[in-house]
């Protein structure tokens, strides 16, 4: 239990940061061990590191649709961040960044809260389909049905159309 | 009946739940506080009280800045 205490005059922090996609994930680590270098040479220690590995971004950054996301959690003294946060913005590597003050958690309070997300998913689809039956109910027989007919005929068409997208965005990247 | 399902669903999901704090990386719950073009809800259509509604604002706002949600759908 020697994580869940910060040392004096430091703060806990967490960074979340995206790899640029022109990267192969083989060049990755020496990437990410300079950003873990740069916190440990100004005094702070990482309590947290936490791949998400490659993901697709919600919209193109410096015309890429994808990225590396990389967490870390760590303590350090306030008036370092600055420095941090400049570096990390001036290079070339890293797309985007955010630091964050943030509560240190103990391994019991993040069991708690996983279960507590467990239960939520449960209690969601217990009550899903519950939901729908009702307001089918109250709706007018024919005409709605066949709305609903329309919409989920159109909603596949959609979704086929974006994973195709998605493909075409992907090929070019690789190009 | 519309008025009925409203109520159903206002009280809020935060306070009941006993979350310490409102997770930015956690897109699955802040989507349900979106709507379709990833404009955040009002407070009167998500019913969550007024401390958790501003955490909320915060966070939808900091994963749209991490890519992690729309600013606007295309």
């Amino acid at each position: 239990m020697e994580k869940t205490t910060i040392p004096d005059g430091q703060v806990h922090y967490e960074l979340l940061y995206i790899i640029s996609n022109k990267f192969s994930e083989n060049e990755l680590d020496p990437i990410k061990d300079r950003v873990t270098k740069l916190i440990t040479d100004q005094g702070g220690t990482i309590t947290l590191s936490n791949d998400w590995g490659k993901k697709r971004l919600a919209y193109a950054i410096k015309g890429f649709y994808h990225g590396y996301y990389h967490l870390l959690e760590f303590n350090l003294e306030p008036s370092k961040t600055k420095f941090i946060d400049n570096t990390l913005r001036l290079s070339s590597e890293i797309l985007r960044h955010q630091i964050l003050k943030t509560k240190l958690r103990t391994e019991e309070e993040l069991k708690a809260i996983e279960t507590l997300k467990a239960k939520i998913a449960e209690k969601q689809a217990a009550l899903a389909p519950v939901v729908e039956t009702s307001s089918e109910d109250k709706a007018a027989e024919a005409p709605k049905a066949k709305a609903a007919d329309k919409a989920a005929e159109t909603k596949v068409e959609l979704s086929d159309l974006d994973n195709k997208l998605d493909q075409i965005i992907d090929t070019d990247n690789l190009l | 009946m519309t008025n009925q399902v409203i109520k159903a669903t206002k009280s809020c999901w935060f306070c009941q739940n006993q979350w310490l704090d409102i997770d930015y990386k956690d897109t699955d719950s802040l989507k349900k506080f979106t709507n379709f073009y990833g404009q955040i809800l009002p407070k009167r259509r998500t019913g969550v009280c007024a401390g958790h509604q501003r955490d909320l604002a915060n966070a939808v706002k900091r994963a749209r800045i991490m890519a992690l949600l729309l600013f606007t759908n295309r």
